[in-house]
């Protein structure tokens, strides 16, 4: 039977908005009387929901994180990150030369690129390891130094193409996050037959990264031009030093939010397809994947996830989550099964605490993607 | 029917379950089952009705509507809020408890060990935070564009009695400097620092001695240091709660001129300026009037209050309280010639400057004339 034929399983995501804003808004509330030290908690009771509410073949997946493990990740944290954070960004100014205290952050800071990407591996081990369905528990394997590393090398070709390398890098992390990511003792796949992984991303990452600098050009010289205009017919009244005029500000303020939103478009068909081809690259045990996102409404959740978390001043980041979480996982369908007989329990240990460090660099906006 | 995974494969069975007066009996893949109410728990988050026994070896048991009113006559909890409620009212209030005493223990227990800390603080860490804060005062002012040195003598020498007559404050040091605002403030290092639009508006040099005294007294006191260490401690307890490496440091960005005192400093420094007034055989009362036309300056201008005018809830209360330690009839700090050669230093002209029109202010190092004479 080719994989054409083979039955698809849909993921579905039954959150209703209603019951997932409810327990954002009765989370933010909790944080703000306990000056956040709730949030391990309630970062643990939205991943419960969103977990709980999504079903393949009729059954639910299981988070059993607590907000305790939480908790002691981000007491672990204190001392092992905290405290060298605190030093050199409080006390070495006070302590040394300007030039040694400044190369001093700077080395801090770039001692933070790998280990925030080391941070991003455990979060998703941790949250792995919290994951069951029918009673199987998922888990990554690997190292996450391995990971963090490669990946830095990965940001620095990036940097040295200007970006091309782009496409290419995000399917690399992919591939290593997933082919140590196990479903019980079964692991996943990623790309197994296919020598270029970005095939077909480039074509539409060349829109963002061509247009997109070339429409940011147009519309500053079309900015400039306004406000010279402007400034010319009068319109800009008496300009004092110091005190911008309200049409100068309302001009900047346009330019910035047309280039976000036109940044956005250019880059949605890229994003889909980096999805969806993330999606199609997955394989369990000869089960594909396929994920069915498409640009436009992909503008559209993240417009919402963004006017949630912006008008709720972060305070419902976990509802823009959880937003977006249902989104992809409501388009995602299994296609195929593996032999679930042959998939036996995961008998790896499983970590006592996590996310301090995620928790630190704020990675996951209050509730974490696996 | 049940659904039923046994945790040892990902295989899910249709099984048939009853319910027992001790628990729930499950006819497995494997065998028959017996699960005791006291070690079901659900996993399930409201939705679905999904269980697992103690200890957990994986085994789900996922119910239909049937099953679950069959099993709810037995065990009403388990179907009930609590049954799926994982925190405790206690660990909320536990929680707020816990932010409650950090918040109290940074709140208050900084501000009352900042005292006692900042006399700890090495020498060399006060001198470069004094270099830190002299970049930002270079950043907001100019040369003067006339320095006089027939101006600066009798203010330097007003200074050094005012300053003989303060405790802690030998190293301290004055400077003048060109800026758009009335301003006086003290730096780490325990320079102080006029700006020329102070002396501007002063009416006499009494006046500008009270603004000087009450500087010293925040040397004499400690209080810049004292400011600093809460500001760190604010800043690290934003940081460390709130969990985010540098969340706190816009809060405890050591911007040394914008530090604002406690009521209970500025009062503290009113109290050691009145006695350095007073000691150093002026008229205390004289700071009174100045207090008052600040105040008016603030109402007039809409302008930020100078610092030394900061935290205090009532400059006439500030001003009657002065006025209490009046001494008439005490010569002036300077003569009348010195006082006009005061003035005149770095273009004061004894007229309010307008705050509304800024100076052109050029980026400068710290300038010569900024450094007093070396004394003989």
């Amino acid at each position: 039977m080719s994989l054409d034929d083979a039955e698809s399983h849909p993921f579905t995501q039954t959150a209703r908005f209603g019951e997932l804003l409810r327990l954002a808004v009765r989370n933010a509330g909790l944080s703000i009387v306990t000056l956040t030290l709730y949030r391990f908690w309630a970062r643990t009771s939205m991943r419960r929901r969103i977990w709980a509410r999504t079903n393949l073949m009729g059954d639910p997946m299981e988070y059993e994180g607590t907000g305790w493990e939480l908790f002691r990740g981000f007491l672990i944290s204190l001392p092992t990150f905290f405290l060298p954070a605190i030093f050199v960004i409080y006390l070495a100014p006070l302590a040394f030369e300007p030039a040694i205290a400044g190369l001093m952050l700077l080395v801090f800071y770039a001692c933070a690129i790998p280990l925030i990407n080391a941070a991003r591996y455990w979060m998703r081990r941790y949250q792995l390891s919290r994951t069951r369905w029918r009673g199987i528990r998922l888990g990554l394997d690997g190292s996450a130094w391995a990971f963090a590393w490669a990946s830095t090398g990965w940001s620095l070709l990036e940097f040295i193409t200007f970006g091309w390398y782009g496409p290419a890098a995000r399917m690399r992390r992919a591939q290593m996050m997933w082919e140590n990511t196990r479903f019980g003792d079964q692991p996943f796949s990623f790309g197994k037959n296919n020598s270029d992984l970005a095939d077909g991303l480039y074509g539409k990452y060349a829109l963002g990264w061509i247009v997109g600098p070339i429409v940011f050009f147009l519309l500053c010289v079309a900015g400039f031009a306004a406000i010279g205009f402007a400034s010319v017919s009068g319109a800009l009244g008496e300009v004092t030093p110091g005190a911008p005029s309200p049409l100068f500000i309302g001009l900047g303020v346009a330019v910035f939010a047309i280039a976000l939103l036109l940044s956005l478009l250019l880059w949605l068909p890229y994003n889909a397809a980096a999805m969806n081809r993330t999606a199609e690259l997955l394989e369990l045990d000869g089960a594909r994947f396929k994920l069915k996102v498409k640009s436009l409404p992909l503008l559209g959740v993240t417009l919402a996830s963004a006017l949630v978390f912006i008008f709720s001043i972060g305070l419902l980041a976990p509802l823009s989550g959880a937003i977006y979480m249902r989104f992809v996982l409501n388009r995602l369908e299994m296609i195929g099964q593996p032999r679930f007989a042959e998939i036996a329990q995961n008998i790896n240990p499983r970590t006592s605490s996590g996310e301090g460090l995620a928790d630190a660099f704020d990675l996951d906006f209050g509730i974490g993607l696996v | 029917m049940a659904r039923y995974s046994d945790g040892q494969t990902a295989l899910s069975y249709q099984i048939a379950i009853a319910a027992a007066a001790d628990g729930v009996l499950i006819a497995t893949p494997h065998g028959n089952a017996h699960w005791g109410w006291g070690d079901i728990e659900r996993v399930d988050d409201g939705g679905g009705v999904i269980l697992k026994c103690k200890p957990d070896t994986g085994e789900r048991l996922a119910l239909e509507e049937a099953e679950r009113a069959a099993l709810e006559a037995h065990a009403p909890e388990l179907f009930s809020a609590k049954g799926v409620r994982r925190e405790s009212a206690r660990l909320t209030l536990g929680l707020v408890a816990t932010a409650a005493s950090l918040a109290a223990l940074f709140f208050l227990g900084v501000p009352l060990a900042a005292q006692p800390l900042s006399h700890l603080i090495p020498q060399r860490y006060a001198s470069h935070l004094g270099e830190i804060a002299w970049g930002q005062v270079n950043a907001m002012s100019a040369e003067c564009p006339a320095y006089d040195e027939a101006g600066w003598e009798p203010l330097d020498a007003m200074f050094a009695k005012l300053r003989s007559f303060a405790k802690n404050a030998g190293a301290s040091e004055l400077y003048v400097v060109d800026a758009s605002f009335p301003n006086a403030f003290t730096l780490p290092d325990n320079s102080i620092v006029l700006t020329d639009e102070m002396i501007g508006l002063a009416e006499n040099p009494d006046e500008i001695a009270g603004v000087i005294a009450h500087e010293l007294g925040h040397v004499e006191a400690g209080h810049v240091m004292q400011n600093v260490i809460r500001q760190l401690g604010l800043g690290m307890f934003v940081d460390i709660v709130f969990g985010g490496a540098g969340a706190g440091q816009t809060i405890a960005a050591i911007n040394v001129l914008s530090l604002r005192y406690t009521r209970g400093d500025e009062e503290e420094a009113d109290r050691i300026a009145l006695r350095i007034m007073d000691e150093s055989g002026l008229d205390p009362g004289a700071v009174a009037r100045l207090f008052r036309r600040l105040a008016q300056y603030e109402h007039d201008a809409h302008a930020t209050l100078p610092e030394f005018l900061s935290s205090h809830p009532d400059s006439a209360r500030r001003a009657e309280n002065a006025a209490r330690f009046a001494r008439p009839g005490r010569a002036q700090a300077l003569t009348a010639a010195d006082w006009n050669a005061v003035q005149a230093l770095c273009g004061s002209d004894g007229s309010k400057g307008d705050p509304k029109v800024p100076h052109v202010i050029a980026p400068m190092e710290k300038a010569p004339w900024q450094t007093p004479p070396t004394k003989e």
